[in-house]
């Protein structure tokens, strides 16, 4: 059996920049002093990814925007853009499925792929791998590392070992050279915490973790130790898990009023118009929701949030606007409202979905009715087509779009 | 208070009323008592934790009466462990509460029996009996189907109700499936044309505490609570307040497809088919089948990322339309676990409507729904 481990280098920055030179900009963010994060117009937030020229300047991912534009002030800030990263993550996914049907997304920007072996020889892995570096290069236009072995574990840690756009192969014969030699914090599952306790017994390098007695590593480690202990000689039996789809946390949409809204009606026409974007999203997403949630800032500054957990999880526009509009009324504000938002969350996949009662009637007719408006929408632009109730209204029949949901944070999901 | 019986007696009486105890903190400690009186040659127990009540009374010898409330959890426990022998109970000093059996006896802390709420009175007016063996099958039946989740409570009790003077109807759902089944009462119930909800709980209780036998159980109904008694046992419910589901709405009355099976031969199918469709790893607590039903045969399929796939065939007899359909196997086979006759039919219409299970007795009493899953 062999398994590759594909990892996107440098994901955020090399998505935002192929986009961006798709779109016509001058030059390759790749090349330049730049980071993906924050809003550059309100001059906050944190560091997400950095190009290489950047990581000269000692800019890291976690500074604040503030700390990275005192280290290097022409620095070259762009927001992150989370459909186009979920886009990119996709046809990342589907292009590794052409090879097997054994591919197993582990986090945004990075794919297991289990590639039977029966008849195959290592030089015919190895050209594989190759094979899909160079396509995706080519077809979607940023590089990655891909690393070869026989269990999962190998293959993400030699897809580690030299960047960018390199393949690695790390079978077991080739542990005690090109793995055992590194520091002990290169592997996988050994974070800084467990780095901290393990140079304190001057454990330092791989190595130095595979010949320590099992039992020494249990005492201080509990389980972990064994685990990493089996980890440090190459030993791995997870399975590679197909079609996990990637599912966000929770997908959100909000927007701040130039002006005093006190009208219910209007409140509820903006609030629609903030669920039509997280309608598409959640179903774009493949997800379905099982919590919505509204929050609100008054004219005075006072916040608050109301939440519902929803009897059967829905992905329609129609369904989550209804719940919004309730927890909205429920919440009485005496004040005039300048922020509205809402959030979905407890986001489940659609692929299986237990049919139950309470289900609105026409929900069939109704999930057809939006995939079709969602279709027009992608073909013919955002507002192709809307709702008859803004017309006149002097709304937006489309609101918000600032991404203020809670992504999986790359490699986040073990 | 002062009484003989003999243990095993005894114990099967605590036994009962033990049912009723329960484990939730909030209630006050009394309730985490036995009551017990001796009264006229009798032994009243009695346990309640507010929504249920259970009243057993037992003969016994006795000289003094009396009554107290003792520690449900290590009164039990003890009564368990005594020797099968005659027992003499009676009340000793500082309200303690001494049990001799043989030469050795055994002093149990007691509550005051004051403290103790009275069990809900009941009027003999609206009444009815029927067979105790029918009503515990009923309540097999349809208890299948009710929710457990408390946040929608309504669906956590099973609908009583009776219609045209003797057709008495239970219903159970938990949304996504419904259970019902209707008894013929053979006497007139006087002035009993009702609708209420009892806590599914209550009625699993009365169905392992009465005994499967010829006798008949007689039920009280009141506003807001029922009495069901036989064989010297007393039960009260609270009933849930609300409105149930409009239940003939959603029993479909046409179908395009139905299908006749042998009830063993597809539950054993399920069973293997459920163990390779539980996919831990994704969290969905689905257990999803596919079923394929063409001429003469079902197709039944299940897989899982992990673990492998199966596919198996059996026979049937179809009537209309083929079909694809994917279910819940747990909610299949709890259905087939209940019905007990050797053949069974399904009648569905499309992969997103509600499939029909029905037991084939030709009396049509109960009837099975279960809605699909929805594959991607």
């Amino acid at each position: 059996m062999f398994i590759f481990h594909v990892d996107v280098n440098s994901a955020y920055l090399s998505w935002t920049a192929s986009f961006l030179l798709e779109q016509g900009h001058p030059v390759d963010l790749r090349n330049i002093p730049s980071v993906v994060g924050g809003d550059p117009t309100k001059r906050r937030g944190i560091i997400l990814a950095k190009s290489i020229p950047a990581k000269h300047y000692g800019i890291q991912t976690g500074d604040t925007l503030y700390e990275a534009k005192q280290k290097y002030p022409a620095l070259v800030v762009v927001s992150p853009d989370y459909d186009l990263y979920m886009r990119c993550s996709d046809s990342l996914y589907l292009l590794l499925c052409e090879y097997s049907s054994h591919v197993q997304r582990f986090s945004v920007d990075e794919c297991f792929l289990d590639w039977p072996s029966s008849s195959h020889t290592r030089k015919d892995a190895i050209r594989m791998g190759r094979d899909i570096k160079e396509r995706i290069f080519h077809e979607l236009g940023f590089t990655v590392n891909v690393g070869l072995s026989n269990n999962k574990l190998l293959a993400k840690m030699a897809s580690e070992l030299q960047k960018p756009n390199q393949l690695h192969t790390l079978f077991p014969d080739e542990i005690k050279e090109k793995m055992w030699p590194l520091p002990v914090e290169d592997l996988f599952m050994v974070g800084r915490a467990t780095q901290k306790k393990l140079y304190k017994f001057n454990i330092r390098t791989i190595k130095d973790l595979a010949q320590t007695k099992p039992d020494f590593l249990q005492t201080i480690f509990k389980s972990h130790g064994l685990k990493i202990h089996l980890y440090a000689n190459g030993i791995d039996d997870s399975v590679i898990e197909p079609k996990q789809t990637l599912l966000q946390k929770s997908i959100g949409n909000s927007t701040t009023i130039p002006y005093d809204i006190t009208e219910k009606s209007d409140s509820h026409l903006i609030l629609l118009a903030l669920c039509e974007r997280v309608g598409m999203r959640l179903r774009r997403s493949e997800g379905l929701a099982q919590v919505v949630s509204v929050h609100i800032k008054t004219s005075q500054f006072a916040y608050a949030m109301h939440q519902k957990k929803l009897f059967s999880a829905t992905d329609e526009t129609q369904e989550i606007f209804r719940n919004a509009k309730t927890l909205l009324d429920e919440m009485d504000l005496k004040e005039p409202l300048r922020h509205l938002g809402i959030h979905v969350s407890e986001l489940i996949h659609n692929d299986f979905y237990q049919i139950s009662f309470l289900d609105p009637k026409d929900r069939a007719k109704q999930r057809t009715l939006e995939r079709t408006i969602d279709k027009l929408r992608n073909r013919y632009g955002e507002k192709s087509i809307f709702r008859s109730c803004f017309v006149n209204s002097g709304m937006e029949p489309l609101q918000g779009g600032v991404h203020d949901e809670d992504y999986l944070m790359m490699s986040s999901i073990l | 208070m002062k009484f003989s019986i003999d243990q095993a007696s005894f114990l099967e009486g605590v036994q009962i009323v033990q049912r009723a105890i329960s484990t939730k903190s909030v209630l006050p400690p009394i309730l985490s008592g036995i009551y017990m009186e001796s009264k006229d040659q009798n032994i009243i127990l009695k346990a309640t934790d507010l929504e249920i009540g259970i009243e057993c009374v037992l003969s016994a010898n006795v000289s003094e009466n009396g009554s107290t409330v003792l520690p449900a959890r290590y009164f039990v426990e003890l009564v368990k462990k005594l020797p099968n022998i005659e027992l003499h109970i009676e009340e000793g000093d500082n309200g303690q509460i001494r049990i001799g059996y043989g030469k050795s006896e055994v002093m149990l802390n007691a509550f005051s029996a004051d403290e103790f709420p009275p069990l809900q009175q009941f009027e003999e007016k609206n009444m009815l009996s029927l067979p105790k063996d029918k009503l515990i099958a009923a309540i097999r039946n349809v208890s299948i189907a009710a929710s457990s989740d408390y946040t929608r409570p309504i669906f956590t009790g099973i609908l009583l109700e009776i219609t045209d003077g003797n057709l008495l109807k239970l219903v159970a759902t938990d949304t996504h499936r419904l259970a019902y089944t209707e008894v013929r009462l053979d006497k007139e119930p006087s002035d009993f044309n009702t609708s209420i909800i009892i806590p599914s709980k209550s009625l699993i209780e009365i169905s392992r505490i009465f005994n499967m036998d010829e006798g008949e159980v007689t039920i009280y109904l009141d506003k807001n609570k029922i009495l069901f008694e036989a064989d010297h046992i007393k039960i009260t419910s609270r009933l849930i307040e609300g409105k149930f589901v409009n239940y003939k709405q959603v029993i479909p009355e046409e179908f395009t497809t139905r299908v006749r099976v042998l009830r063993k031969e597809l539950n054993d199918s399920l069973e293997r088919a459920s163990l390779l469709s539980r996919d831990d790893l994704s969290k969905r607590k689905h257990n999803t089948v596919k079923l394929s039903i063409q001429e003469e045969v079902m197709d039944i399929s299940s897989k899982s990322s992990q673990i492998g796939e199966l596919e198996e065939m059996i026979p049937v007899f179809l009537e209309g339309k083929t079909l694809d359909i994917g279910f819940n196997a747990r909610y299949l086979l709890d259905v087939l676990r209940v019905i007990d006759t050797e053949e069974i039919v399904i009648d569905l219409t499309t992969e997103l409507s509600p499939g029909i299970l029905r037991p084939v007795d030709g009396q049509d009493q109960s009837l099975f729904l279960v809605l699909p899953i929805r594959l991607s």
